[in-house]
């Protein structure tokens, strides 16, 4: 991308360096975990960045409503700061696959799950409902429509309501790697295709700790990662040392061999989740590096959503009494 | 306290089986009691192991689904769930035992348990789920064993209060009255011989 290019994102870069020193840093998540109750854990919540949110909030408890209210805050505010920019629908289309998800499997129980759907993608949810009921499919955007048409067929075929979550994740990661194309965002191509790989990775895993064949694996790997899916499907027979083995000639490597590790200790994939996302997080963090251009914004709302799961963690933790080490075993690293 | 009844010789019999009756059915009303307390000690030990066990598995389940909830966002969450594909049966026989009938309920568990995609879910939500299907016939087990303990505990009560019937109220009423029965009937024989005696010495003295 050329300066002159660059240079289009000079304002929202400028705002976004602000706005980053307002993201709740290493020493500030720390104070979180170790608040004594979850009034202590809103006390320090009201010194951040959130104390406008906790303050409005009718129930301050309700964390789940706090924290969806401010990753809408951010998107609204990507859209205000790049309004001739789609950057912001690279993060939105995940809601209204979401959406999808919903109304067909509600379809396909005839029942109404309506509480479910999310407002926040680039069709309103009641645009997306209204247009699967009407079955006017050519109205939502070519590659929704395609989804839902191949996520009816495969449920029609199978019965089976986990290929309607397949077929649309794979749409999305489709979609969303076609738009950051298009838009020249080749560091977010970067983050997706890695993040692709250990979503990839993490179902590798668990379908060998649930045991549940290869085929069961096949139909979860995505398309789209610097690994193919067939670098995936043997590893299913071959046992966790092997695993580390085939990961060590990649970048994956460190989380590979700490997470099995865990796994073979714990029994549990919780550390290689955390592991992986770690690992997207120490990609965002190149960002750092860039004056202008889209990749500091791109980096501020995943380091944004990437704070509001822990958040999560911790309130919900704090809510039902989970100890402070445990909380802790779960937290993503932050951005700053 | 007596019953009301003629002091006659035949009633006298008929009370004497009675309390030989009463006395036979007390016997055997205290030997099931006994043998319902055996069979209700056994059994309450192993529901105190299996709800412990029960307990502990579920309480692992909830922290596995506090974690995903936590990791996943709850539309995410609620949306994975959404569509279940297992089927569940339960199915009751009833088993009969010292005379009380048991239930004994028979799970079945038919379908895929995960019924949702990988790339969008958490690995804790599998945790979760495979610790709850685990423990689902071990609360369906422990249901059956406790609706068994409790109908022997009711049983064992209403055995209790026929022993005790018998043996503090039935039994010694039966008794006293025999033994005023007897009386009576020893009287009125008395009586019988002394009215003859008299009445030899009247006719002697003509």
């Amino acid at each position: 991308m050329s300066i002159s290019q660059d240079s289009r994102y000079a304002y929202a870069v400028g705002r976004i360096r602000v706005l980053e020193n307002k993201l709740l840093d290493k020493t500030k998540m720390q104070r979180l975990q170790n608040a004594k109750s979850v009034d202590e854990a809103l006390l320090v919540l009201s010194e951040t960045d959130y104390a406008d949110l906790v303050a409005k909030a009718p129930n301050p408890y309700d964390i789940d409503a706090i924290t969806t209210e401010e990753i809408k805050r951010v998107y609204l505010l990507i859209r205000e700061l790049l309004p001739k920019e789609a950057l912001a629908d690279l993060f939105l289309i995940k809601y209204d696959i979401h959406n999808l998800k919903v109304l067909l499997k509600a379809h396909y129980q005839k029942k109404d799950f309506d509480y479910l759907l999310v407002d926040a993608g680039l069709v309103p949810a009641e645009t997306i409902k209204s247009v699967l009921k009407n079955d006017q499919l050519p109205s939502i955007p070519k590659e929704y429509y395609e989804g839902v048409k191949a996520a009816k067929a495969a449920y029609e075929e199978r019965q089976d309501p986990k290929v309607i979550d397949e077929v649309l994740d794979r749409t999305q990661t489709a979609m969303v790697a076609d738009m950051a194309s298009k838009g020249g965002h080749e560091f977010y191509r970067r983050l997706l295709a890695a993040q692709v790989d250990l979503v990839n990775l993490k179902s590798l895993a668990r379908v060998k700790r649930l045991g549940r064949g290869r085929a069961f694996l096949d139909d979860s790997l995505l398309p789209g990662g610097t690994l193919a899916p067939s670098f995936f499907t043997p590893l299913y027979g071959s046992d966790w040392a092997q695993l580390v083995q085939a990961f060590s000639l990649t970048p994956y490597k460190a989380v590979v061999e700490q997470g099995v590790a865990a796994y073979l200790e714990s029994g549990q994939l919780t550390t290689l989740e955390k592991l992986a996302d770690n690992f997207q997080m120490t990609m965002l963090r190149e960002a750092k590096m860039f004056a202008l251009g889209p990749e500091p914004i791109i980096a501020y709302v995943m380091a944004k959503e990437n704070e509001v799961r822990n958040i999560r963690i911790i309130m919900i933790g704090k809510k039902n009494g989970v100890a402070t080490a445990e909380i802790a075993e779960r937290l993503r690293e932050s951005y700053v | 306290m007596n019953l009301r009844i003629n002091p006659t010789r035949m009633e006298l019999l008929r009370l004497k089986k009675r309390v030989r009756v009463a006395k036979r059915g007390h016997k055997l009303l205290k030997d099931k009691r006994d043998e319902l307390m055996k069979r209700f000690m056994a059994l309450i030990r192993d529901v105190k192991n299996m709800r412990l066990t029960v307990e502990k598995r579920l309480m692992e389940a909830y922290r596995s689904f506090l974690v995903a909830r936590a990791v996943m966002s709850p539309e995410v969450l609620e949306e994975a769930i959404m569509f279940p594909t297992q089927q569940v049966e339960i199915s009751i026989k009833e088993v009969r035992m010292m005379s009380i009938i048991a239930p004994v309920f028979t799970l079945q568990q038919e379908g895929a348990m995960y019924s949702y995609g990988l790339a969008s879910s958490s690995s804790d939500l599998d945790a979760a789920l495979d610790t709850f299907s685990a423990v689902l016939p071990l609360l369906v087990e422990l249901a059956s064993v406790e609706r068994s303990l409790d109908l022997l505990a009711e049983e064992i009560e209403k055995t209790r209060r026929r022993v005790n019937a018998l043996e503090y109220v039935l039994i010694p009423n039966l008794e006293k009255t025999v033994k005023s029965i007897a009386m009576k009937l020893s009287e009125q024989e008395r009586a019988a011989i002394t009215r003859l005696m008299k009445i030899k010495d009247v006719v002697r003295a003509k």
